[in-house]
């Protein structure tokens, strides 16, 4: 095996006898002082330079390393950039324009390896644009699942957008010199170079910029939807504000036609009474019906009543005559109108009537003329009512007695 | 189970993945849902959903005049119809990280009480709203308040109870009618004046909004 083989064993002898160290670097710093053994691991990690110096007594994992491992595992760090391609886009023209030089000036051995040169810069540009596409693709899927809040995950996606775009920019770049060497290359001869520029880049090229356009998509979709929830939030929190500041407002006048969202009309509940249909010849509903006549208590049982045959017969016992016990004053009254028309009486003052009889003796007198008078009235006579002198502030009539006589006088 | 899914219009209950998603699976269905329209037809009724994919709730066919009255009176009396939940659902947002007030979040009652214990500003909003959550008294401790307030938005519908072993709830698909009303709101120009007077819109009440909207970058 060759040096350059031996060192690359020992080097990746060291990351794999140090694989835990390398992991809790990947997720973090790495201090010293955990034990012999780790202290030795870390020192061993240190001269291989995997873990480069952070401040006293730790250690971080070398960028390069990290970048490598999170390209693997697919997880990335918050707002990780995407590579650039106009570096590597940058030298691929430059090692072109030099490959052309040196073929005119017959250094071929040079010209050679730079084209070695340039097939390896077309393999990084491949690789950039590759990891690129799983960045974002892992970002994207998994909902900006490096972050939890809803504030950055829409930063996160404003960010990305951006690098998206830039992205784009850099493929039309790459599309312009691709186009260039093609036909310099084919120009000057360059049958290996144009293989490479259209083999390993503009056969993909195509496919790229369709992933990335899908992916710009699917960002532009979230930053709305992103947006949008941030207005409901808004929306939510203005309208808290408004019920805390206007505290006497019951609610919103609004005039409002019938063109309105019908997501405003909460619909209202209809009561459903469920009822057997029972003429349903269905099986199912049939046995329903069977099994809830079963369940239903027994009829009680009527004996026929007999009929009777005799011809019926009314019996009457007479009435009995349920005599009414009067009231005196309403005898009174009555022997008063019978007095009057049977003529034994000629005008008879209410008063004298009433002081006559003993059994009115607890009817006062002004009970007595008003029920009285209005009786006799009644009944035929006609009353006479006795006035007296109204005083001094007094508005109504006032009367004292009351003469009852027949109808005629 | 068609039964099942036309008793549930008919109750005036909103049909989503989360609270119903049998239901809701079943009126994805082309034909399912054709047999469901044609049922509500024959009440005058029809199939509406709150946006393009939300839930499926019972609409009449044609808009009466009675309709927009009863919208107009419950936009007129928004602060007893609406008021009490938009006010539990800020409290929420405000005390859960991430909540973003969808359908599908998920909040659980002990990490809204940790969010809640870390603020007194927003404790002082919880006890405010000891008159707006039924059952809740001022004798309650934060916890007790937080499990009626979460319970109030379970009874009328915004929320599920999806683990009471620790008590997690998840948002319904309801909270997008709620959310369509607030939009409708704030759409209006006339209520925007009178929302946000612009000559209110000092220091003090971008302040104030600054803490109601917390998290939110406004």
């Amino acid at each position: 095996m060759s040096d350059r083989g031996d060192q690359i064993q020992q080097l990746l002898q060291v990351l794999s006898s140090q694989g835990a160290l390398v992991s809790e670097g990947l997720d973090g710093t790495v201090y010293w002082g955990g034990g012999k053994a780790r202290d030795k691991g870390i020192e061993a990690l240190v001269s291989i330079h995997a873990l480069t110096p952070y401040e006293e007594n730790s250690y971080r994992l070398n960028p390069r390393l990290r970048e490598f491992i999170s390209d693997h595992l697919v997880s990335y760090n918050l707002l990780t950039t995407l590579t650039r391609l106009s570096e590597p886009i940058y030298r691929a023209k430059t090692q072109w324009v030099n490959l052309k030089v040196m073929k005119n000036s017959g250094i071929l051995g040079d010209a050679e390896k730079l084209e070695w040169a340039l097939d390896d810069t077309v393999t990084e540009i491949v690789y950039v644009i590759d990891r690129n596409l799983t960045l974002l693709d892992s970002i994207i899927s998994t909902s900006y699942g490096n972050v939890e809040s809803v504030a950055f995950k829409i930063r996160q996606n404003h960010f990305y957008a951006r690098e998206v775009e830039r992205a784009l920019k850099e493929l039309a770049q790459l599309d312009a010199m691709i186009d260039q060497i093609d036909a310099d290359s084919l120009a000057t001869g360059f049958i290996g170079v144009r293989q490479l520029m259209n083999v390993r880049l503009r056969s993909r090229l195509h496919l790229w910029s369709t992933r990335l356009n899908d992916i710009q998509a699917r960002i532009s979709k979230r930053l709305f939807q992103a947006q949008k929830i941030e207005k409901k939030l808004v929306t939510l929190g203005k309208m808290t504000l408004w019920l805390t500041q206007h505290k006497t407002s019951a609610g919103i006048l609004v005039d409002i036609d019938n063109s309105f969202p019908i997501e405003l009309l909460r619909p209202d509940q209809i009561r459903v009474s469920p009822q057997l249909d029972v003429r349903d010849t269905d099986p199912v509903v049939w046995d329903t019906l069977v099994d809830a006549v079963d369940r239903m208590p027994a009829p009680v049982a009527f004996a026929p009543e007999a009929i009777d045959e005799k011809i019926q017969v009314v019996e009457c016992n007479g009435i009995q005559e349920i005599t009414l016990k009067s009231d005196p004053v309403d005898e009174v009254i009555e022997q008063l109108v019978d007095a009057i028309y049977s003529g034994t009486a000629d005008k008879v003052s209410l008063l004298d009537w009433k002081q006559s009889r003993r059994e009115l003796d607890e009817v006062t007198d002004e009970e007595w003329l008003l029920y009285a008078a209005s009786q006799v009235v009644s009944q035929g006579l006609q009353a006479d009512f006795q006035m007296v002198a109204r005083g001094f502030g007094v508005h109504n009539d006032l009367f004292d007695d009351v003469l009852v006589f027949a109808a005629n006088e | 189970m068609y039964a099942n899914v036309l008793n549930k219009l008919l109750a005036g209950q909103f049909i989503c993945g989360i609270a119903f998603e049998a239901e809701y699976e079943l009126l994805q269905g082309t034909e399912f849902r054709a047999v469901v329209e044609d049922w509500l037809e024959k009440l005058q009724m029809r199939l509406a959903r709150l946006g393009s994919d939300g839930a499926f709730f019972m609409a009449p066919v044609q808009v009466l005049s009675s309709h927009t009255k009863k919208v107009s009176e419950e936009l007129a009396s928004f602060r007893d119809v609406y008021g009490p939940s938009v006010r539990m659902l800020d409290l929420i947002r405000q005390a859960k990280e991430g909540f973003t007030c969808n359908a599908r979040d998920y909040i659980q009652l002990a990490e809204l009480e940790t969010g809640l214990n870390d603020s007194s500003t927003l404790e002082t909003l919880l006890r405010n709203l000891h008159g707006v959550i039924p059952g809740a008294s001022i004798k309650h401790n934060n916890r007790e308040f937080l499990k009626r307030l979460l319970d109030h938005l379970k009874n009328s519908g915004y929320l599920i109870l999806v683990n009471p072993q620790n008590e997690t709830y998840q948002v319904t698909g309801k909270i997008d009618q709620l959310h369509a009303v607030l939009e409708f709101i704030a759409e209006q120009k006339a209520v925007i004046g009178e929302l946000v007077d612009d000559k209110l819109m000092d220091e003090e009440t971008n302040d104030l909004l600054k803490i109601t909207l917390g998290a939110v970058d406004v």
